[in-house]
């Protein structure tokens, strides 16, 4: 359905992107991870026709972007992660508006409006202007947006964040329903690992512009030789202590933020030893938390950083 | 055509949601002509609210064959004439001190007092004795008719030279005192007297000052407008709405002729809309109709374009206000809204002519004065091929302009970094 052929993004002496190639088939979710100004916007910018590449191709539909534009949008549909909605209208004028770009009009319009409303669960209020909504309420709109030509395609860029549960819950089972009953192949970026963990079958993962990692989470587990995480939080601890940290048998890689402390750590060790070496060093911990191998660990793992950085 | 009238719609949509702009609309411009209006002369705010006092004691001259009074023509023919009687209405007082009192009362505005040789002086071009009092704050009616005493003094100056030069020429071709009489009336017939009032170019005729302020508003508010627009392109930058756009099959001549349409359609109600109401409250006549309606969608169009070429450039909202004032204020003065450009100094005249407010504004005064299409076909062009220029330009701009976004989880962070590639 979507198909990236080395694609590269250069502003003058920055590159954004750097040589990104990846397939998403039809109904198929895929999830971009990177930390910020990874590029992961970029793409999507670009997929959106908002940016053009400065070298590359990209296929919707396998119809080339660059030489058939129009076709290509009347296939997709973006969920941007700012809020991009008129505020002081309604949620219905909201949504007539954008449906009626991409050539809808009458009641073919009128239905597709109240079908999205009904996607949504806003059919109740869908005549009050979008300024008076909750947040979790604009971001479902925001998402609805999308869905107004019935897109074979969707791409969602960190379309969860700030909102509540309740609304959360509410757009990713949309995304699974739209994939299991209508096939859409959706792209889906998030600084969330837990949503890409339990939503995507395959990610890719970017980092200053590269695409550094790509394939299916267990596949990327097995690949990487991935790591289980502990993660410790300290009351106290002196930089000599945080330094030895790495010395400790088992212990992989480390990192530190603030007063919480990031430990890979081979599949399999004890941990209790660990904690009681991480104790030895003089370090004062308050709690810890085990984790077996995830994405977040892949990602730190390959980026040297926490996603949420 | 259906995707540039969503366009223009959208925006329609979004003004009528503001419930202040429409007033905003037609209230600023509407209270700026009053107090105007009120500055130029009383309630109802023409300059033809002020009586004249006339005391003339002129004795005339007798002593040709046929007697003549120039007080007399000029208080009963000239200050009584049909043009005259739009401007003000004449009083005739019973003595000089009458005359005075009235003026002290704030009965009258102005009053003339000529005296007992005036034709004798004037015939034998000496100092005439003429007296032109008026009240304290009435020094632009009194300037009116100072205006007109010197242009019949000027006038009757001519006729006598003329009168001259002819007897001189039939007395020596042996023609008769009674052909001079008859050419001599023909003369005075045709002798001119002309009423000066506020005009704005040569070709001009002469129309009220507060015509030529309310014109002058309405074409200086509608800069204004156009730049409030300006601000909902920057907002639809800023809100992110411009990349949701651009990322639908709209083509993006829909996009910037929607935007376009829905500026000229907000300048035309505005524009209408005064002009309507100073048809209604000061009976003001404008012309027609049609082509007044023109005017204002081709004006309405010339600057219409350059600002949302520039709302399209502009980065952030001030970037859009920093630029207003000064070329609201720049293009007010040069284009004549604050003074006649015949007032502006003369290598700055001509520019009038070629920036649309100026442009409009001969439009419009030309049509007050009762033009046509063929007296007002040039500026319309100019208008027209103004707009188009920077139309085009506008779609060459936005076709080659990318949206950077800022690909963060900050999302208190409104910036957009607007670049052309």
């Amino acid at each position: 359905m979507l198909r990236l052929k080395n694609i590269t993004k250069k502003y003058k002496d920055f590159t954004a992107v750097e040589d990104v190639s990846f397939e998403v088939g039809k109904g198929e979710i895929f999830g971009l991870l990177g930390p910020n100004g990874a590029g992961k916007s970029t793409i999507v910018s670009m997929i959106g026709t908002i940016l053009q590449p400065t070298k590359g191709e990209i296929f919707i539909d396998g119809i080339s972007l660059s030489e058939n534009p129009h076709d290509c949008k009347t296939r997709m549909g973006i969920v941007p992660q700012e809020l991009a909605l008129y505020q002081s209208l309604t949620a219905r004028d909201n949504l007539e508006f954008f449906g009626s770009l991409y050539g809808l009009y009458g009641n073919r319009l009128k239905q597709r409006v109240s079908e999205v409303l009904d996607i949504l669960k806003l059919t109740g209020k869908g005549n009050q202007e979008v300024s008076e909504y909750s947040g979790g309420m604009k971001r479902r709109v925001n998402f609805g947006i999308a869905l107004m030509n019935s897109p074979k395609l969707l791409i969602l860029d960190e379309p969860t964040v700030g909102i509540d549960p309740q609304s959360r819950s509410h757009i990713l089972d949309t995304i699974r329903r739209l994939k299991e009953e209508k096939g859409v192949a959706v792209v889906y970026t998030s600084h969330y690992m837990e949503e890409v963990e339990c939503l995507c079958e395959r990610v890719g993962i970017v980092d200053h512009g590269n695409l550094i990692a790509l394939g299916s989470k267990d596949g990327l587990k097995q690949e990487l030789d991935a790591c289980d995480t502990l993660t410790a939080s300290f009351s106290k601890a002196n930089p000599d202590a945080l330094k030895r940290l790495e010395t400790i048998r088992g212990v992989k890689r480390t990192s530190v933020e603030k007063d919480m402390i990031t430990l890979l750590v081979s599949p399999g060790s004890n941990v209790l030893d660990i904690v009681e070496d991480m104790k030895n060093t003089g370090i004062r911990l308050t709690s810890f938390q085990y984790e077996e191998i995830n994405l977040e660990s892949i990602f730190l793992q390959l980026t040297g950083k926490s996603l949420r950085n | 055509m259906d995707k540039i009238i969503h366009f223009t719609l959208l925006d329609f949509k979004q003004l009528m949601k503001s419930k202040t702009f429409y007033l905003k609309l037609i209230l600023f411009p509407m209270v700026l002509i009053i107090l105007l209006g009120r500055a130029l002369g009383g309630s109802d705010g023409t300059i033809s609210s002020f009586s004249l006092v006339v005391f003339n004691e002129d004795v005339g001259d007798s002593s040709n064959s046929q007697p003549i009074s120039f007080g007399k023509t000029l208080e009963n023919k000239v200050f009584q004439s049909k043009d005259a009687a739009s401007l003000f209405h004449t009083v005739t007082a019973a003595s000089y001190k009458e005359g005075i009192n009235l003026i002290q009362d704030k009965k009258a505005s102005v009053f003339v007092y000529i005296p007992k040789n005036f034709t004798k002086a004037v015939l034998q071009q000496e100092n005439n004795g003429i007296v032109i009092t008026a009240g304290r704050d009435t020094s632009f009616d009194k300037s009116i008719i100072t205006s007109i005493l010197e242009q019949f003094l000027r006038n009757t100056q001519v006729t006598l030279t003329e009168e001259k030069a002819l007897g001189t020429l039939l007395n020596t071709s042996g023609n008769t005192v009674a052909d001079m009489t008859k050419i001599q009336k023909q003369l005075n017939t045709s002798s001119p007297v002309t009423i000066p009032e506020v005009s704005t170019n040569p070709k001009a005729i002469p129309i009220s000052a507060m015509q030529y302020v309310s014109i002058a508003m309405v074409v200086l508010f509608s800069i204004s407008t156009a730049f409030t627009l300006a601000h909902k392109v920057v907002e639809e930058k800023l809100n992110y709405t411009l990349f949701r756009i651009k990322s639908t099959p709209a083509h993006q001549f829909q996009y910037v002729s929607g935007k376009l349409c829905s500026i000229l359609f907000t300048l035309v109600i505005q524009m209408s809309a005064v002009i309507l109401l100073c048809r209604l409250i000061y009976g003001m006549t404008w012309g027609n109709p049609e082509l007044i309606l023109l005017t204002t969608i081709l004006y309405a169009f010339s600057i219409g374009s350059p600002i949302l070429l520039w709302g399209l450039l502009a980065k952030d909202q001030n970037a859009v206000s920093s630029l207003a004032s000064p070329i609201l204020f720049g293009l007010g003065f040069l284009g004549g809204s604050f003074v006649s450009s015949n007032a502006l100094p003369k290598s700055l005249q001509p520019i009038q002519n070629l920036i649309p407010n100026g442009n409009a504004l001969n439009c419009y005064l030309l049509l007050c004065e009762g033009k046509g299409f063929a007296d007002i076909g040039d500026n319309l062009l100019q208008l027209f091929l103004m707009g188009t220029l920077f139309l085009i330009l506008t779609l060459f701009i936005f076709r080659g302009k990318e949206i950077i976004r800022h690909g963060n989880t900050n999302h208190d962070k409104k910036t957009i970094k607007a670049a052309i590639f």
